[in-house]
């Protein structure tokens, strides 16, 4: 493998945790609801998915359990800040900390000192397609979690702009009031954007532990939430360019990792940070001044 | 009238009430879970209370806790009042703490500590206000929202600092670990036989300064103008994008402030951790407060206590540390759905008979309403 194909395959590996979440965090904030706690919600999806594949020996009963454990952080997040109507922002922010606290504190409940390595996806290689040059061995050489995202990316586009679901879901997001008013239930809509936004962050989360290192660690997404936030910014809130977003700031990090491994002389921690100076460039520079849904991180009340 | 005074009794009742019931809560819901882990919550809690103020030396330690939070927290406040989430505590504290060390090393190394004290003071408010301008700009100029560019430019400042004293010329070559060399300048001991400073007659200092700020000059009123509507600053001829970016400078200052208070008072050198969490601590403190200047010292007190309680709560009562972080989020959780569903009850009980609040007055009260 070259330099290239290494760089962009596990920029693409990386990639897919971030792709995951961000693909569910741009319905919701289509909807109208941004999640902070996209962060704490991959973190306790990557927790209960070691969990679940532990006690089940199987990583896809994990990944069950990654994505029904991040619907529930949103679950309270939509009690708290759809149906009280309180700041989404802070909810996120209190989430993110209880999904640290909790992971951490229950880490040694259940495991002990440590996960232990437990049953994990392995890379599939697609018969045929990846011995196609150059892009055989970087898009065909995946974890099977890899290839549902491929297929998550045409599918969410679809369901956005092709599905009565969808255009509800931007209308609650651009003017909640006038979707009331031709009787679209805003309420609901947002409560089943955030789901699916949790839903979509757990999966991630779980596909994070269980892609690769096959065990928990404290703390151990890392800013990826946050990269996740920085993508559906990025990809402007349309799923493909979302999607690619993500795989971006995959490669980014991809990038720095080969170059730590190849032992370039550059200070290690000037290498870590490009991820996170990647977003803050791309958000600076590139973009446009943001078009964001209009209602973004507004409460809906009625009348 | 005495509608509208009933109605602002009970208000306030609840502002003064909701807090403390949603620390209730909060706890409770954690003795349900050191329960469930199968500790001891009589066990857990004395420790914790025994580790908080057991002893001078514990109370010192909690007293240094409260500083950096109490200092922090009023950056926040000065954010949330202008509408801005300020979620970089973490690289400011640390960047701020990089610019004491600078102006401790290079500048003021000579000078006697009444003056050089103050100048790392300052040196730690240019740098942690240096760091929040960059999300300032970004918000101002470009739009982009404050909430991700804060949580980004942590990672940064965090490795940014790591890589600086890692190496000369900042590296203390005695220490073995990587840490930056000590600086003279200091904030004396306050209490003996402890490890409490004078940061925090620093900060009980500012909350005053903050409070004046906010509330007795128009710096503060079109601050909370901003931070209420965009649309009425404007039409009341208020530059926003300038005022966004002064409130993340000063906000981000608070923070930097907070920093070289640590550096002076408690480390002496610049370490990478120089903040353990205390920016999302700080965050828990300012709602718990209401967003408050005034009522910030005791919330700092109690999320100060966790912090240092926690340590000895795990050694004693086998209590994971952990619970701490949880109960912040817990709390920050139950206070702002408290106030949420508290401003919902209100507006059911105001329909009809008052008009609707002038912005400019209602503005202490809703900003904790979310």
């Amino acid at each position: 493998m070259n330099f290239l194909e290494t760089v962009l395959g596990s920029g693409l590996r990386i990639a897919t945790p971030i792709g995951f979440a961000a693909l569910g965090e741009t319905f919701s904030e289509r909807a109208g609801v941004v999640n902070v706690q996209i962060e704490g919600m991959m973190l306790t999806g990557a927790f209960t998915g070691v969990l679940g594949a532990k006690y089940s020996g199987s990583a896809w009963v994990g990944l069950l359990c990654a994505l029904l454990a991040g619907a529930a952080v949103a679950a309270l997040h939509a009690v708290i800040s759809i149906m009280l109507g309180a700041d989404q922002i802070v909810s996120g922010i209190a989430l993110n900390l209880l999904a640290l606290g909790l992971t951490s504190f229950l880490l040694p409940v259940f495991f002990g000192d440590n996960t232990g390595i437990v049953a994990g996806l392995h890379v599939v290689d697609v018969p045929g397609l990846h011995d196609i040059p150059l892009i055989g061995p970087i898009l065909f050489e995946q974890a099977s979690t890899t290839y549902v995202l491929y297929a998550a990316i045409p599918f969410a586009a679809v369901v956005l702009y092709r599905t009565t679901w969808g255009l509800r879901v931007q209308a609650c997001g651009e003017n909640p009031h006038g979707a009331d008013a031709v009787g679209v239930n805003v309420f609901r809509i947002r409560l089943e954007a955030v789901l699916l936004a949790g839903a979509m962050a757990g999966l991630g989360g779980g596909v994070l532990s269980l892609q690769g290192l096959r065990f928990f660690t404290d703390n151990m997404t890392q800013g990826r939430g946050f990269i996740a936030l920085a993508a559906v910014i990025f990809g402007n809130w349309s799923p493909v360019r979302v999607a690619l977003a993500a795989v971006f700031f995959g490669s980014i990090d991809a990038l720095q990792l080969r170059l730590q491994a190849t032992g370039v002389p550059i200070p290690g921690e000037l290498l870590l940070i490009l991820p996170y100076v990647a977003a803050l460039v791309v958000l600076a520079g590139f973009v446009g001044r943001s078009r964001l849904p209009s209602q973004l991180a507004q409460a809906y009340r009625r009348g | 009238m005495s509608e509208l005074l009933a109605s602002r009794r009970v208000r306030w009742t609840l502002t003064v009430l909701l807090p403390p019931l949603a620390v209730a809560v909060a706890l409770a819901i954690a003795s349900g879970l050191i329960v469930a882990s199968g500790h001891s919550v009589p066990h857990a809690f004395s420790a914790l209370f025994d580790g908080a103020f057991g002893n001078r030396n514990n109370l010192g330690n909690t007293i240094t806790k409260v500083i950096p939070l109490v200092i922090l927290g009023l950056g926040i406040i000065i954010g949330i009042r202008a509408g801005l989430w300020n979620l970089g505590g973490d690289g400011q504290i640390t960047m701020g703490g990089l610019g004491a060390i600078f102006v401790g090393l290079y500048l003021v190394e000579s000078f006697p500590n009444y003056l050089a004290a103050p100048l790392v003071l300052i040196g730690g408010f240019v740098a942690g206000g240096l760091w929040g301008g960059i999300a300032g700009v970004l918000k101002a100029k470009r739009g982009i929202t404050e909430v991700i560019t804060t949580l980004l430019l942590n990672f940064v400042a965090f490795n940014v600092v790591k890589l600086l004293i890692e190496r000369p010329p900042l590296l203390d070559t005695q220490a073995g670990f990587p840490q930056s060399r000590a600086i003279e300048a200091n904030l004396p001991i306050l209490l003996g036989g402890s490890q409490a400073h004078a940061g925090l007659t620093l900060a009980l200092v500012l909350i005053g300064v903050v409070w004046l700020l906010i509330s007795r000059t128009s710096f503060g009123l079109e601050l909370r103008a901003v931070g209420l509507s965009a649309e009425a600053a404007r039409v009341a001829g208020i530059r926003r994008s300038r005022r966004i970016l002064q409130a993340m400078v000063i906000s981000g200052g608070f923070a930097g402030v907070a920093g070289a208070s640590e550096v002076l008072g408690l480390q002496h050198h610049l370490i990478a951790d120089l903040s353990p969490g205390y920016g999302f601590t700080a965050f828990a403190v300012a709602l718990l407060a209401a967003a408050d200047p005034l009522l910030l010292l005791p919330s700092a007190v109690f999320f100060g206590a966790l912090l240092s309680g926690g340590p000895l709560m795990e050694q004693k009562a086998g209590v994971p540390v952990e619970i701490v972080y949880a109960t912040q989020g817990l709390t920050i959780l139950l206070v702002v759905a408290a106030f949420a569903l508290r401003s919902r009850l209100l507006r059911g009980l105001s329909i009809g008979t008052i008009a609707p609040p002038s912005p400019m007055t209602a503005i202490s009260e809703e900003v904790a309403a979310g």
